[in-house]
């Protein structure tokens, strides 16, 4: 320990403790420092002393002290005497021996048995009965008139300093009596130097006025030349500050955003309520397909139907899934609804969007992509949200291929820090090949997202000639990885302690 | 996705080559389904919605037998001849129309090929057969049962049987009423006033399709001949059906016999296990796969995906023979996938888009990421909640009357039931869930809303609860915002009512006439409302309005 640096770095505080701890041989309490320091209030004396207590000059250790006040008899007691000590006076007045009936002159009625009690118990007195009860002082009650007993120096003493220390051998009998005395245990403090505190001491501490804060007033009129602006300890602590801060999980789609962009992508969006056509039946879905029932996808009551608007368009789309229409397929030989596909729901994956996108702009080539929420009927818990983004994105040019297609996700995955990235086959109503993303995270393969290429009943009936490429990617997974989330509901159900303690990422 | 659970030894029995268990786990993902979990011997995996001849363990062993290249190519099976016959009776055709039907004979049947096999009906009664609506399938001891048998469609008081899983004679209308599948399954004879019955020679009922068979004939560890009855409403659905049982049963050593079916006029003869033909183009498959594959490089990855291929004469072209199991196959491109899945998806090299396109965000983009670190910046946490949410929480609570909104039909539950209309509940929901933290918080989101006619706006709020927020405080937060924003010289404050805020500490912000938020003191019934306890103060503004102004 560099007790040099130490030395500069003690407030006038810790410094005048210090000096008053040597006054008082190197231990006091904290009381006793307030008055044989030059301290205004125990808090400085306290405040310094933790501060003291840090750089390791002194040690702080509290002990369990037991104090004794006057109860509300001792009060009485002390005012009148206690009642055995009235009443040997009284038997002394009477020469010797009272009956019980005189007593009653000077005790009341409760403190008669206890004057008996203790007058017996002292052996200041002797029960003598004949036709009457009378009391006979002793020898030992003659030596006690018209002294002090230690009971009663006892009291006095506790009525001069309340709440002092009182040996227990000499408190014992107060103690057996009701409402005499009151009991108290504090704690107090004793402050005593270690020996780099001794070492300190040693050498010269110099009670100068020193600058703690500097105020305007210091610096304009100079003050800070003459005085000495003390340093401070740079490792003690210091409270917490929580400014404003961007979610992280904003946060994270705006890093995704951003690799879009670089890569070339338009940004696109689209409304969360959508019709069963564009959501489910455009994308060759077919209307018996198990992900458009009720427990799968939410619908609307209000609005429950949305018309469509693109008529010839729904037309082709009808012949495509009942027959394949002109695409050469053979459809899913099926008879389709009409009605089924004006149902309301809220859109289960943004690839709505990019559909709507492709038929209204059917000439390449464009890339765009869009971060936006899609809704599922999936009840909350650590692993499942109801609601959560998906990750979109189409290239659509004269010759993309499958190859591209693995290209454009490994670039984006490895834009997003992951070293290691495969691709396995998947199923997806709307897009043959399909394909899964894993990454390499932890040890572990994690799926991350569905692709593939749009097939052509998807694309030929919007007017599209080429193969699109396009993938699905979950968001709410990613910032588990990334963020070290096990329990997804946090990053919308977000508690603000780990919201302010949370590094961005 | 549903999940076959198999035994590994099992499984490399009916494979009838070795194949190390991890070797099993690290390839079969790559036939396309997923590796579901490995206990011990027992291994599961999620087979893929669209191939439900995977859904058994025979299936899986067949197409791994082929993509491990042990045997690649069509695995071909012999159909036995008998003069079985069902006629079907014109009552059928406007409830349940179509039958096939199947004989496979001697079978060594076990407990575990008895679970397999229902497991097996079940899952395609799900899948493919969508809930048994599209097809049913029964499967009987044939034993006890007389050639030719009918198809038709009779009173529902009219004819009684004991079904499978109870010991009294029930009438078809009782099944419906008191059998547990009867129950499950009434609702897809809603419509019909006559039930389909399949009954033999004697009149004996083998089954009551789509709900249930007769115990009569009930597998049992002593069969060893079963008759395969699939009804529905799709010609093509019941044979992939068909096909697929009796296969995986000719896998584990059966003999298959064809059936007549006889209509009125026609007659078909099941099961047909000649594979239909598709052309495939080599210069199809190598521009969608980005490849210059030559034509037998397809034709081997074709082959190990179970197809025979052949190269035509002369042309760029190849012939494949289609598994009659493979329900999947609607179009060329079908094919082109399982080239790709053939060849291996790990052998391809990365390319990239050619064609330049230019990065371009959202119009609102620029200014939305100027309203978030304006926030920040005044010290709020950002926070993103849920648009669904319910009608208490966004007007009950709010002492708001309730607005159009848009309503959920089927929700999670009332908690889930509605989209948002506005920000500061959601807001308020999170303070909620924060109660136990120290004071202030002050948090914003910058999100979507919804309006009544179904359309998303972007909305921005902020509240903060503090032992000291007041209006004067809200009213500086706002008019800093407004400021940094560069609209505060064009917007006016007025007074306002809101149910939500404190009478006399709500004032609405005004441009160009026209609201665009507003803001103020939370009102006490509200703040208790979402259990809170002290002061809120909240704005809340669509964002739109102000880029409008803007541009």
């Amino acid at each position: 320990m560099d007790l040099n640096k130490t030395i500069k770095e003690l407030s006038q505080n810790e410094k005048k403790v210090l000096l008053t701890l040597k006054k008082l041989n190197g231990k006091g309490t904290p009381e006793e420092i307030l008055k044989n320091g030059d301290f205004q209030q125990k808090v400085e004396v306290m405040n310094a002393a933790s501060w003291l207590q840090s750089k390791k000059l002194i040690k702080i250790e509290e002990h369990i002290k037991t104090v004794y006040t006057l109860g509300p008899e001792g009060k009485h007691f002390l005012e009148k005497g206690l009642p055995e000590k009235r009443a040997l006076e009284k038997i002394a007045e009477k020469k010797g021996k009272v009956s019980l009936r005189e007593l009653t002159d000077i005790l009341s009625e409760h403190e008669i048995p206890i004057a008996i009690g203790w007058l017996i118990k002292n052996r200041w007195a002797k029960i003598q009965k004949n036709h009457e009860t009378f009391l006979q002082i002793t020898e030992e009650g003659k030596k006690v008139l018209g002294k002090k007993t230690l009971e009663e120096q006892i009291l006095k003493q506790l009525r001069q300093h309340p709440y002092t220390q009182v040996p227990d051998e000499k408190i014992k009998t107060l103690l057996s009596r009701k409402n005499v005395i009151k009991k108290k245990e504090i704690i107090t403090s004793i402050i005593s130097l270690t020996d780099n505190g001794k070492k300190i001491l040693q050498k010269e501490i110099k009670l100068e006025e020193e600058i703690t804060q500097i105020t305007s007033s210091i610096i304009k009129n100079g003050e800070w030349k003459n005085k000495k602006i003390r340093p401070y300890d740079i490792h003690a602590f210091t409270p917490s500050i929580y400014g404003g801060k961007p979610h992280p999980l904003i946060e994270l789609i705006n890093r995704i955003r951003r690799i879009f962009l670089e890569m070339g992508f338009q940004e696109i969006e689209g409304n969360f309520v959508e019709s069963s056509f564009w959501n489910m039946d455009v994308l060759f879905i077919p209307q018996d397909h198990p992900a458009r029932e009720m427990q799968d996808t939410l619908y609307c009551k209000k609005p429950s139907r949305i018309p469509i608007k693109e008529k010839k368009l729904l037309e082709t789309i009808a012949m495509v899934h009942e027959h394949g229409g002109n695409t050469s397929s053979t459809g899913w030989q099926y008879k389709f609804s009409k009605k089924e596909g004006e149902k309301a729901l809220l859109r289960t994956h943004t690839t709505v969007n990019t559909i709507r996108y492709l038929y209204n702009n059917p000439h390449p080539p464009s890339k765009v992509f869009s971060i936006g929420r899609v809704f599922r009927k999936e009840n909350l818990d650590a692993t499942h949200l109801p609601e959560f983004y998906q990750i979109e994105g189409i290239v659509h040019e004269k010759n993309t291929n499958f190859r591209q297609l693995i290209g454009v996700l490994k670039e984006f995955y490895h834009r997003m820090g992951f070293e290691k990235i495969r691709f396995r086959p998947a199923y997806f109503p709307y897009t043959e090949p399909s394909m899964e993303i894993e990454v390499f995270w932890n040890n572990k393969w994690m799926e991350l997202g569905g692709s593939g290429i749009f097939r052509p009943e998807v694309t030929e009936p919007i007017g599209i000639k080429n193969p699109v490429l396009a993938w699905g990617l979950g968001l709410e997974r990613l910032a588990m990885l990334k963020l070290g989330l096990k329990d997804i509901r946090k990053l919308y159900i977000s508690d603000i302690d780990w919201l302010r303690k949370k590094a961005l990422i | 996705m549903p999940v076959v659970t198999f035994d590994y030894n099992d499984f490399i029995n009916l494979l009838g080559y070795h194949v190390s268990k991890d070797e099993l786990i690290e390839k079969i993902p790559m036939i396309g389904a997923d590796f579901d979990r490995i206990d011990g011997d027992e291994i599961s995996i999620e087979f893929f919605p669209n191939r439900p001849d995977l859904a058994s363990v025979e299936g899986i062993a067949r197409a791994a037998r082929a993509f491990f290249s042990f045997k690649p190519g069509l695995r071909k099976y012999d159909v036995k001849k008998s003069s079985i016959s069902v006629d079907v009776d014109y009552s059928v055709k406007s409830i349940r129309p179509f039958v096939a039907t199947a004989l496979v004979k001697n079978l060594v049947m076990t407990d575990r090929l008895i679970a397999s096999l229902m497991d097996l009906q079940e899952k395609l009664h799900f899948g493919l057969g969508r809930n048994r609506k599209k097809v049913a399938i029964g499967v009987h001891d044939f034993e006890p049962i007389q050639p030719p048998f009918k198809y038709k469609a009779v009173d529902p008081d009219s004819v009684e049987f004991v079904p499978l899983a109870k010991t009294e004679s029930m009438t078809l209308r009782e099944i419906l009423e008191r059998h547990e599948k009867g129950v499950e399954y009434a609702h897809l004879l809603k419509k019909a006033d006559k039930y389909p019955l399949i009954v033999d020679a004697n009149n004996n009922v083998l089954s009551f399709p789509p709900i249930i068979n007769g115990s009569l004939t009930e597998v049992t560890p002593y069969t060893k001949n079963v008759f395969i009855d699939v009804t529905g409403t799709d010609r093509r659905s019941i044979e992939y059906a068909l096909n697929i049982i009796i296969t995986a049963l000719a896998e584990r050593g059966g003999d298959i016999y064809n059936t007549i079916v006889r209509y009125d006029r026609e007659s078909y003869v099941f099961p047909d296990l000649t594979p239909k033909k598709k052309i495939l183009s080599t210069t199809y498959v190598n521009k969608i796969l980005g490849m210059q594959m030559r034509e037998k490089e397809i034709i081997d990855s074709l082959r190990k995906m179970g197809y025979n291929a052949t190269v035509r004469k002369n042309k760029k072209q190849i012939t494949v023979e289609i598994p009659p199991w493979r329900s999947d196959i609607l179009h060329e491109i079908d094919l082109v996938e399982d080239v790709a899945i053939g060849y291996g998806f790990e052998r391809f090299k990365t390319d990239f888009p050619r064609e330049p396109t230019f990065g371009k965000t959202l119009p609102h983009h620029d200014i939305h990421e100027n309203l978030r670190r304006i926030m920040i910046g005044l010290g709020f946490n950002e926070i993103t909640t849920f648009t669904i949410s319910n009608k208490r929480d966004e007007f009950t609570k709010m002492r708001l009357k309730t607005l159009p909104h848009v309503q959920i039909k089927n929700p999670i539950g009332e908690e889930y039931s509605c989209l948002r209309t506005g920000l500061i509940p959601s807001l308020l929901k999170i303070l909620s869930e924060n109660r136990h933290h120290p004071l202030p918080q002050q948090i914003f989101e910058l999100g979507i809303v919804v309006d009544e006619k179904a359309k998303n706006h972007y909305s921005l709020a902020a509240v903060k609860i503090d032992a000291k927020a007041n209006f004067s405080e809200c009213k500086s937060l706002v008019e800093a915002l407004l400021r940094d924003i560069g609209v505060k010289k064009s917007c006016d404050i007025r007074e306002k009512k809101h149910p939500a805020f404190i009478i006399g500490r709500c004032a609405a912000i005004i441009k160009n006439g026209r609201e665009i938020g507003f803001f103020g003191e939370i009102h006490p019934e509200t703040i208790t409302a979402f259990n809170l306890s002290h002061p809120i103060i909240a704005f809340e503004i669509r964002t739109n309005h102000i880029i409008k102004t803007l541009h």
